[in-house]
């Protein structure tokens, strides 16, 4: 049985979500900003393994493991398009990719 | 025993995450991020979720990382790219003030959740009982998320070739 108690691990996972939060508000380079998507991926996913703990429901830890697939597939696309972006632009700068706004 | 674990664990993570966040030079920030996720490896198999403890380590620490490094090499920005990139503190304090704002409300709602750990029953969290979830109730979901690696890579190939 874990030694602190639910809210405790629900707490964490919200502290984490918001750090990744601030990491893809504030940041300009595209590729620390997949990190961050990450990293808020992963608060969930901490906050969900949780919940499974405490109801005793394997569920939830499906579900957890279909966000690790739906990560693993988003960092890849993601990537793919970064790097063709980078080919065009030469830079991963996210104030260089705004074509759409104008 | 527990408790030290857990506190250790999270100080290790959030402060990767603040590390992650912060650098200017990608690899830092990828290599921080790593570490992260295995702190939270760590937490899942505080949860018993054994097979969720090797998942993230193989998946997420393992492919996606590398992932991610492989392309900072293959994209091999140099000081000149990277010297617009840094930390703009002020737009950082900004988003930072409104996520503080954002956690500390969602702090105070989840405050009431109760920590009453039932025992669990044998096997929970193994890949035999995650496995019979899987193959049994979430037989659908499991397929489409079979069908959406499939159209990822396809995608990532059509992207990867060479524009005509």
């Amino acid at each position: 049985m874990p030694a602190v108690s639910l809210g405790h691990f629900v707490a964490l996972s919200i502290v984490l979500f918001f750090m990744g939060a601030v990491g893809v508000l504030s940041r300009k380079n595209a590729l620390i900003v997949l990190m961050s998507i990450e990293l808020m991926l992963n608060a969930a996913n901490l906050a969900i393994a949780a919940f499974a703990r405490y109801w005793l429901q394997a569920d939830g830890q499906v579900i957890v493991f279909f966000v690790i697939a739906i990560a693993a597939v988003e960092a890849a696309i993601g990537l793919a398009i970064l790097v063709e972006i980078f080919r065009l632009r030469r830079s991963v700068d996210l104030e260089a990719m705004s074509s759409m706004r104008e | 025993m527990g408790a030290v674990m857990f506190w250790s664990l999270a100080l290790i993570s959030v402060a990767a995450a603040g590390v992650a966040i912060t650098r200017r030079n990608p690899l830092a920030s990828a290599l921080a991020l790593a570490v992260c996720l295995i702190a939270v490896a760590g937490l899942f198999a505080m949860l018993s979720a054994h097979l969720l403890f090797i998942l993230q380590i193989l998946v997420y620490a393992g492919a996606v990382v590398v992932l991610i490094v492989f392309v900072i090499m293959l994209l091999n920005l140099g000081d000149a790219d990277l010297r617009t990139m840094g930390v703009q503190w002020g737009r950082f304090a900004i988003a930072g003030a409104v996520c503080l704002l954002g956690c500390v409300a969602t702090l105070r709602a989840t405050r009431g959740i109760p920590g009453l750990w039932r025992p669990e029953p044998p096997g929970f969290g193994t890949a035999g009982a995650v496995g019979e979830a899987l193959f049994g109730r979430h037989l659908i979901s499991f397929e489409l998320i079979g069908l959406i690696l499939l159209v990822g890579i396809l995608g990532a190939v059509v992207l990867a070739k060479k524009g005509e």
